[in-house]
């Protein structure tokens, strides 16, 4: 084999590399501080996905959930996309100024599991948190939840309750 | 105690000073530049002095402290580097560890600090390995025995998830091949194809006894109650680490445990520290390695209780004496203070 076909293969190899709990393809994640910024800016409410790296939920979620094209349309049209890596050293600016690592905000939101799905309001308030992997008819009740506005009368339990 | 803190509006690093004997710290004093420093680490250099690395503008900086005034500081690292982690032992030396990027990844490094009076110098300086990093390596330890061994782990992604290996430092100042640190669970999702393995971060060291490493860390291989504290011990200066243990007791068992810390002193007395909220609301525990296993769990008075402490950083002086910090905060919005404690060693 060739050294250029050696490297062509190589190269090849490393773009086929699967992104372990990355977040989903075909979304617009952004980081935390851009993404509060914009939700701030745009009045729209936060998704935040704290994933970690090689996570096996996340990547089950991924495959399963969020590659479901009424999800992705859904969440893209209604919410400002946010992705943490819980164990990421990559630092962040909190709204008050303060400056802390990935892994510090997951601690601070008790990302004891991932993945973990947390709502937002504009104002970077918390609506919902959801740990653990979900299905596609699930991520459709926390967006009616959330788009509908029923979290404003409701917790999470008694809307999912009023459903059945 | 070295910490960061953004009193001023900028992130900056500050050290204070306390005498053993004395009551107080002194006042507290700025030791990152001008511009944002981030995440600093201290070692006692013995005779008042202090060495304390840390991050600013996207490079590694070091300095030494001596009776308040403090050395100008030594550039450690290359480009976009940080994650700075010192050591010292009398005898050995003061290294230290830091990551930078090298190709798409960072990198671990390590270096012998030459140290004559407030002149500084980097001796040596080697990554734990040779060929560019696969994926990246983050967050060095460092632990450094009165035997002359020198250890360092640190967490790595070249597995597709975080582990924590370690490598020992030859003679020639080159590192033996990294070995892993944390043990695996394979579970049924590994089997599936889905992910690719439980994940593990920000490991710390500890020189115990004259050739004793002490290791701590946090770990998800129980991914349903979040992270746990494991940790390993080596008798050999940090070549060989034993079986992981769990740190927490049984009561810590379903919740999740955060920022793990450790002490240890040349008597080989080793204390853990970290925050959970077992309790309710997030208190420091600690826990005594005691044999071959760990004491049951201690809610440290004084750090528990109403209001959040968190982030516990320790310290065991060659007496015994427990030496405790954390952060505390009030209730939601209200500023968080660093917290003291001293705990008399039972053996006085």
């Amino acid at each position: 084999m060739t050294p250029m076909l050696r490297g062509m293969i190589a190269l090849l190899a490393l773009l086929a590399l699967p992104a372990w709990a990355d977040p989903p393809p075909g979304y617009a994640f952004l980081g935390y501080d851009q993404g509060l910024a914009r939700a701030r800016a745009e009045g729209k409410p936060v998704f935040l996905y704290f994933g970690r790296y090689g996570c096996a939920w996340c990547d089950k979620t991924n495959k399963e959930s969020f590659s479901n094209p009424d999800i992705r349309k859904r969440y893209t049209d209604h919410y400002v996309l946010v992705y943490v890596d819980a164990e990421s050293g990559r630092r962040l600016r909190l709204p008050d100024g303060e400056r802390i690592t990935e892994a510090e905000l997951g601690a601070r939101f008790k990302a004891f599991a991932t993945p973990l799905f947390v709502f937002l309001d504009p104002d970077g308030k918390e609506i919902a948190k959801i740990p653990g992997f979900k299905t596609v008819e699930d991520f459709r009740d926390y967006d009616r939840y959330v788009h509908e506005g029923h979290y404003k009368t409701q917790t999470l339990l008694q809307f999912l309750g009023s459903k059945s | 105690m070295a910490w960061e803190d953004n009193r001023d509006g900028v992130s900056r690093c500050y050290l204070a000073v306390k005498p053993a004997r004395a009551a107080r710290f002194n006042a507290a004093m700025r030791v990152s530049g001008p511009h944002e420093g981030f995440e600093p680490s201290v070692a006692v250099l013995g005779k008042g002095r202090y060495a304390v690395g840390w991050e600013e503008d996207g490079a590694a900086w070091l300095r030494v402290e001596d009776g308040g005034r403090l050395s100008p500081p030594l550039r450690l690292g290359g480009e976009e580097a940080g994650q700075v982690n010192v050591a010292y032992e009398a005898g050995t030396g003061l290294y230290a560890a830091w990551t930078e990027r090298a190709g798409r990844f960072r990198q671990a490094w390590v270096a012998r600090i030459a140290v004559d009076g407030d002149r500084l110098a980097v001796e040596g300086a080697k990554p734990v390995e040779a060929a560019t990093p696969r994926d990246e390596q983050l967050y060095p330890s460092l632990a450094v025995t009165a035997k002359g061994g020198v250890t360092v782990a640190w967490e790595d992604r070249r597995e597709g998830h975080t582990r924590i290996l370690y490598a020992y430092r030859d003679k020639d100042g080159g590192f033996a091949k990294p070995q892993a640190l944390n043990e695996i669970q394979r579970g049924q999702a590994a089997a599936l194809g889905l992910g690719r393995g439980s994940g593990a971060m920000r490991v710390a060291l500890a020189a115990e006894g004259e050739n004793g490493v002490a290791a701590v860390w946090s770990d998800k291989r129980d991914f349903l109650s979040g992270y746990d504290v494991y940790a390993a011990f080596s008798r050999d200066g940090g070549r060989g680490f034993g079986k992981n243990q769990q740190v927490q007791d049984s009561f810590g068992d379903n919740i999740a445990q955060w920022h793990p810390a450790i002490a240890a002193n040349r008597s080989g007395r080793v204390a853990v520290a970290w925050d959970d909220d077992r309790d309710g609301g997030s208190d420091i525990w600690l826990a005594w390695a005691e044999g071959e296993g760990w004491s049951e769990n201690l809610a440290l008075p004084g750090a528990s209780g109403p209001g959040a402490q968190s982030d516990p950083a320790l310290a065991l002086d060659e007496e015994g004496n427990l030496h405790v910090a954390w952060v505390e905060k009030a209730g939601d919005g209200a500023p968080t203070r660093i917290r003291y404690l001293f705990g008399r060693s039972g053996k006085q």
